[in-house]
């Protein structure tokens, strides 16, 4: 593997994990009965840029590298079900957060503005599902990884 | 943005991410099971995974557009709950589907 695919690797797994705290501090903040707009909106933004940059990144190891070299060995070793149920499913899965993401933070910057109750509630539900998603995928990773052995 | 136009554009955006999970799901498990499909997006986009995304990406940015300008913000609620939803059982039927693929049971 080179430096270059090596990098893009280790920053989708960071920027992943620095969007999950991000969303995770999102939803802390957010059920709170006076929440930190400041935090939040900050939060909010960094989930989404670091989903979408971790997407990218990701997308480049998985499209260049992952297909023709990690592949073929997961399915051809002791745990083929690490790709075919946990890698096809992160894959996809991952498809669906940025989406999520967006609507998080439209949802922040609404209830800044607006204090509703049942918004309040359907926002932290949206937040909740992006780092539960989040969070699965992340759990896939470690899988696929120790698929590899 | 005044507040009117922040929940139009909110419901809009849940609206739009409603589509992607969708999409997203029926690109994913019609595409192993029916293979032109999948390898129109692998001709396509290169990849089958980068078809997928891309498409959704366009779908999310024309409904959500589409919906900023004609949806009326009144029913954001109800929007927000129905994507996070869709994305649930989008991510429950993808799972589903590959673990019944992986014992051959689809």
């Amino acid at each position: 593997m080179s430096q270059f695919l090596a990098t893009a690797l280790v920053l989708h797994v960071v920027l992943g994990l620095i969007a999950l705290g991000a969303i995770h501090l999102t939803f802390m903040q957010v059920i709170r009965k006076q929440p930190p707009w400041g935090i939040v909106v900050a939060a909010a933004w960094t989930a989404l840029l670091g989903f979408l940059l971790s997407w990218m990144t990701g997308a480049y190891y998985y499209v260049v590298h992952y297909g023709v070299a990690v592949k073929p060995r997961i399915v051809s070793g002791e745990f083929p079900w690490a790709h075919k149920i946990f890698m096809e499913a992160k894959e996809h899965v991952f498809l669906l957060i940025p989406f999520l993401a967006v609507v998080a933070l439209f949802a922040v910057y609404a209830l800044r503005e607006v204090e509703n109750p049942a918004l309040k509630s359907a926002a932290s539900a949206i937040i909740a599902t992006t780092l539960v998603l989040g969070v699965l995928v992340a759990a896939a990773g470690v899988i696929v990884s120790g698929g590899v052995r | 943005m005044n507040n009117k136009t922040l929940m139009r554009f909110l419901q809009a955006a849940a609206i739009g991410s409603i589509v992607a999970s969708i999409l997203i799901a029926i690109l994913t498990i019609v595409g192993e099971e029916w293979v032109p499909l999948k390898d129109w997006l692998k001709n396509t986009f290169t990849h089958h995974w980068l078809g997928k995304g891309a498409l959704a990406i366009v779908a999310f940015s024309l409904v959500t557009l589409w919906q900023g300008y004609v949806c009326s913000g009144e029913k954001t609620v109800q929007a927000i709950w129905y994507a996070v939803i869709a994305a649930l059982l989008s991510a429950v039927a993808m799972t589903g589907f590959f673990i019944l693929h992986t014992f051959q049971l689809v």
